[in-house]
C-alpha cells in the first residue's frame, strides 16, 4: 500500500488583523491536512474565516493580516515567514487559486490566448506555438465550447461559467500539485454550477491534484470533497469524511446547520429549524466555547472553557464539551 | 388551447374568490442602444408573454436562472417598471387605468423586500426612519403615533423598541433584512414580492427569516409573489411555482407536483442540478453550456440549445403552454405531450 503523502499540513495556525480598535484574531488554532488526490472542504459560514485561512495559506492577506502563530507546510516546506518572491514562485507553480469571481481575476484588455499564454511561459521555456497549441489543449479540457474561437475572446464576451472555465484553465496550466478554489461555484446559475463541479471531480482524478474547496454550502461539499472541516467563528469545530460528518454528525453546530437547510423540510405546513442568535462580534468573543450563546445543549463549562477538538470515533475530531462526559446521545434530541 | 392559470382556490366564480393578482401576456422588451444617435439595434426580450395568476393569502414562487426575468417580472406587477404590452390585474383591476391617487394606494397595498439588506436601507437614516418612511408618506400616522407603529413593526419581525434609534451598521445580514421586511409591513400591504429576499443570508439566519415570513403570512393574510433562484427556499414556502426560462413560464403547478412530477425537461434538469446533500447521490450536470442571451433568444422551443431531447422541429415551432395535468400548466414538448408538435405546428398555420 502507498503511504499517503501529505501536499498541505496547517498546524495551530492563527490569523489576525490590526484595526481601529485594536487586533482580532479571523483564525484560531485552525490545524487539517490535505493529501494527494484528495479533496478537503473547508465549509462556514461568513465570519467562520474559511476565506482567511485559504489567504493565509497563499500568503495573500491584505496589509492588515498577519499570520500570528502556527506552521503551513506545503510538501514539508514551511510556508510561514517565507519571503515574498519565494512564496510567489510557489504560488505561481505549485499552488493554484480560483475565486468566486473569476470577472475580477482576469485581465479585461488581453484574450484569453494572451493570458493563457502568458501563464504557460511564465514558469517554463515553451515556444509561441507550443504555448499556443497547449492553451486550446487546456480550454477543451476545461470543455470550453468552441475553444478555438474562444481563444480570440475578451473577459466580457464570455459568461460567467465561461470566465470560470478559463480561470481553470489558468491554474492547470502550471499544472499545480494544490488547487485552492474559493467559493468557485457561489456566482454561478444553478446548472453552470453542476458543469463546473462535474468539470473539477473530473479534473482531479485525471491529474490527483489535491483541492482545498472553500464553500459555504453543505449541497457542494457533499458533491465534491472527501473530507470536510466544519470552522465556526474562526475554530474548527468538527472534521471527518464527508460521508460521516453529513449523515452523522456529532458537534451541536453542524447538527444545527443541517436541520436549518430549507431542502431538508418539504411541504408548505411545515417549520425550518434555525440556529437562533447571531455568530459572535470578532470584538466580543464569548470566553468559553464560541458556539455556547447559540447552543441548545450548552451549560456552565461550555461558558467558562473552550473545549478542545475532541476525537471521536475513528478519524473524526469535534469541539464540544458533550463528548468529555459522554453526554453527545443526549445531544442528539 | 384554453389554460387555466386559477389555483386550486380560485376556481370559484364567487367574487371574492377572484385572484389578488392577474397577470396575462406579460411583455417587457428593453431596447438595446448604441452609438452617438442612441439608435435602437435590437430589444432584450426580458419577459416574453407571461400569465399566472396568485390567490389571496398563497404564495406563487417564480424561479429559474439569471436572465429569465423573473425580477424584471416583479418589476412590472409592481409598476417600477411599465410593460411593453399585456396586462397586470390586482384585484381584478387592470393596473394601466389606475389614476395617479390609484397608484398611490397600489404603492402602499404592494410592497417589496429586496435582495440585499446592506445596500437596500440608507445608511444614514436610522430604523425609525426607514420603517417609518412610508408611514408618513402615506399619512397613516401622525408623529406622535409613529414611535408605537415602529415599534410594533420592530417587534412584530423579531426586533425590539431598543432598536429604534440605531442604524443598519449595527446590524448583523439577518437583522437588516428584518428591518426590510418591518419597512415593508408598515403600510400594511396585501401583495409582498420577496425579490431573492433570503438569498444573501447564511443558511442558519436563512431559516430564521423564511420561519418569519410564513409566520406574518399566516398573522397578516399576506400574498407573496417569491422570486428567487434557489430550489430549496422554493420547496419550503411556496404554494405554487412557476418555472422561468429566458423570459417565459416553462412550467406551473402546485409545489409538490413540480418537485416530484415535473414534466418539463428544463425543470428536470434544474431540479437535478441543486447539489445534493447526501454524498451517496451524485448530482450530475445534465445540461451543456450557459443560459443563451435574452437579446437573442433562440428561434422555437427557446430551450432547444440546451435540451437533451431537442429534435430539427423544436429550433421551428414555439410549443403551446397546455394543461398536461390538471392545474399543471407546461410548455407542451413532444418528450412528455405526444402530440405537442402538431398543436405547435397549428398555432403557426393559425396565426
Amino acid at each position: 500500500m502507498q503511504v499517503p503523502e501529505v501536499v498541505l499540513d496547517v498546524r495551530d495556525l492563527r490569523t489576525r488583523f490590526a484595526t481601529r480598535l485594536g487586533d482580532v484574531e479571523a483564525v484560531s488554532d485552525v490545524s487539517f491536512h490535505i493529501e494527494r488526490g484528495e479533496t478537503v472542504a473547508l465549509v462556514g459560514e461568513s465570519g467562520s474565516g474559511k476565506s482567511v485561512t485559504a489567504l493565509s495559506i497563499l500568503g495573500l492577506l491584505e496589509s492588515t493580516g498577519r499570520i500570528a502563530a502556527g506552521s503551513i507546510e506545503f510538501n514539508g516546506r514551511q510556508l510561514v515567514g517565507l519571503p515574498e518572491r519565494q512564496l510567489r514562485a510557489i504560488r505561481g507553480r505549485e499552488i493554484a487559486m480560483i475565486f468566486q469571481d473569476p470577472a475580477t481575476c482576469l485581465d479585461p484588455v488581453y484574450t484569453v490566448e494572451n493570458q493563457l499564454v502568458e501563464a504557460l511561459s511564465i514558469h517554463q521555456r515553451i515556444s509561441a506555438s507550443a504555448a499556443r497549441a497547449r492553451a486550446v489543449e487546456l480550454l477543451k479540457l476545461v470543455r470550453m465550447p468552441d475553444p478555438e474561437a474562444r481563444m480570440k475572446s475578451y473577459q466580457h464576451q464570455l459568461s460567467g461559467g465561461q470566465r470560470q472555465r478559463v480561470m481553470i484553465a489558468m491554474a492547470l496550466a502550471m499544472d499545480p500539485q494544490l488547487l485552492i478554489a474559493d467559493e468557485p461555484t457561489t456566482a454561478l446559475d444553478v446548472t453552470v454550477q453542476a458543469q463546473i463541479l462535474d468539470l473539477l471531480r473530473g479534473l482531479q482524478e485525471r491529474t490527483g491534484t489535491a483541492i482545498l474547496f472553500v464553500t459555504h454550502d453543505l449541497g457542494v461539499v457533499a458533491q465534491v470533497a472527501d473530507r470536510v472541516v466544519v470552522m465556526y467563528a474562526g475554530r474548527v469545530v468538527e472534521e471527518g469524511s464527508v460521508r460521516a460528518v453529513l449523515k452523522d454528525p456529532r458537534n451541536p453546530y453542524t447538527q444545527a446547520l443541517l436541520e436549518s437547510m430549507p431542502g431538508r423540510v418539504a411541504g408548505t405546513g411545515a417549520r425550518l429549524t434555525p440556529i437562533e442568535g447571531v455568530v459572535p462580534n470578532l470584538f466580543a468573543m464569548p470566553a468559553g466555547c464560541r458556539y455556547a450563546p447559540r447552543c441548545p445543549h450548552a451549560f456552565d463549562r461550555c461558558r467558562e472553557e473552550s473545549p478542545p477538538l475532541l476525537p471521536v470515533s475513528g478519524s473524526r475530531s469535534s469541539r464540544c464539551w458533550l463528548h468529555d462526559s459522554g453526554q453527545l446521545a443526549g445531544a442528539r434530541s | 388551447m384554453a389554460v387555466t392559470l386559477d389555483g386550486p382556490a380560485a376556481n370559484g366564480s364567487d367574487a371574492a374568490e377572484r385572484p389578488l393578482l392577474e397577470v396575462r401576456d406579460l411583455v417587457k422588451h428593453f431596447p438595446i442602444r448604441r452609438g452617438l444617435l442612441q439608435k435602437t439595434i435590437g430589444h432584450v426580450r426580458a419577459v416574453d408573454g407571461v400569465s399566472f395568476d396568485v390567490a389571496r393569502g398563497s404564495t406563487l414562487a417564480l424561479v429559474g436562472e439569471s436572465g429569465c426575468g423573473k425580477t424584471t417580472t416583479g418589476r412590472l406587477i409592481l409598476r417600477l417598471l411599465e410593460p411593453t404590452s399585456g396586462s397586470v390585474r390586482f384585484e381584478g383591476r387592470e393596473l394601466q387605468s389606475y389614476s395617479a391617487a390609484e397608484l398611490r394606494q397600489l404603492r402602499r397595498r404592494a410592497q417589496i423586500i429586496f435582495q440585499d439588506p446592506f445596500s437596500s436601507l440608507d445608511p444614514r437614516m436610522s430604523t425609525i426612519d426607514i420603517v417609518g418612511e412610508g408611514l408618513e408618506i402615506h399619512g397613516l400616522v401622525d408623529r406622535h403615533e409613529r414611535v408605537d407603529r415602529v415599534a410594533g413593526l420592530l417587534e412584530q419581525v423579531g426586533l425590539s423598541r431598543n432598536d429604534l434609534r440605531k442604524f443598519p451598521h449595527q446590524f448583523s445580514g439577518g437583522q437588516r433584512q428584518r428591518i426590510g421586511i418591518a419597512r415593508a409591513l408598515a403600510t400594511g400591504p396585501d401583495l409582498v414580492v420577496c425579490d431573492e429576499a433570503v438569498s444573501a443570508l447564511d443558511v442558519s439566519i436563512q431559516a430564521q427569516i423564511l420561519n418569519l415570513l410564513k409566520d406574518l403570512q399566516a398573522d397578516l393574510g399576506l400574498t407573496y409573489l417569491f422570486i428567487t433562484h434557489d430550489l430549496n427556499v422554493v420547496r419550503y414556502t411556496a404554494d405554487r411555482v412557476a418555472v422561468m426560462y429566458l423570459g417565459q413560464i416553462v412550467e406551473l403547478a402546485a409545489t409538490e407536483a413540480i418537485f416530484e412530477a415535473p414534466q418539463h425537461p428544463y425543470t428536470k434538469a434544474l431540479l437535478s442540478a441543486v447539489p445534493s446533500i447526501d454524498p451517496d447521490e451524485r448530482t450530475e450536470a445534465h445540461l451543456q453550456g450557459d443560459v443563451p442571451s435574452p437579446a437573442r433568444p433562440p428561434s422555437g422551443c427557446r430551450f432547444h440549445t440546451r435540451c437533451p431531447h431537442a429534435t430539427a422541429e423544436c429550433a421551428t415551432y414555439e410549443p403551446v403552454l397546455t394543461e398536461v395535468l390538471p392545474g399543471h400548466i407546461a410548455q407542451a414538448c413532444p418528450c412528455f405531450v405526444p402530440d405537442a408538435m402538431a398543436a405547435a405546428r397549428k398555432a403557426v398555420s393559425a396565426a
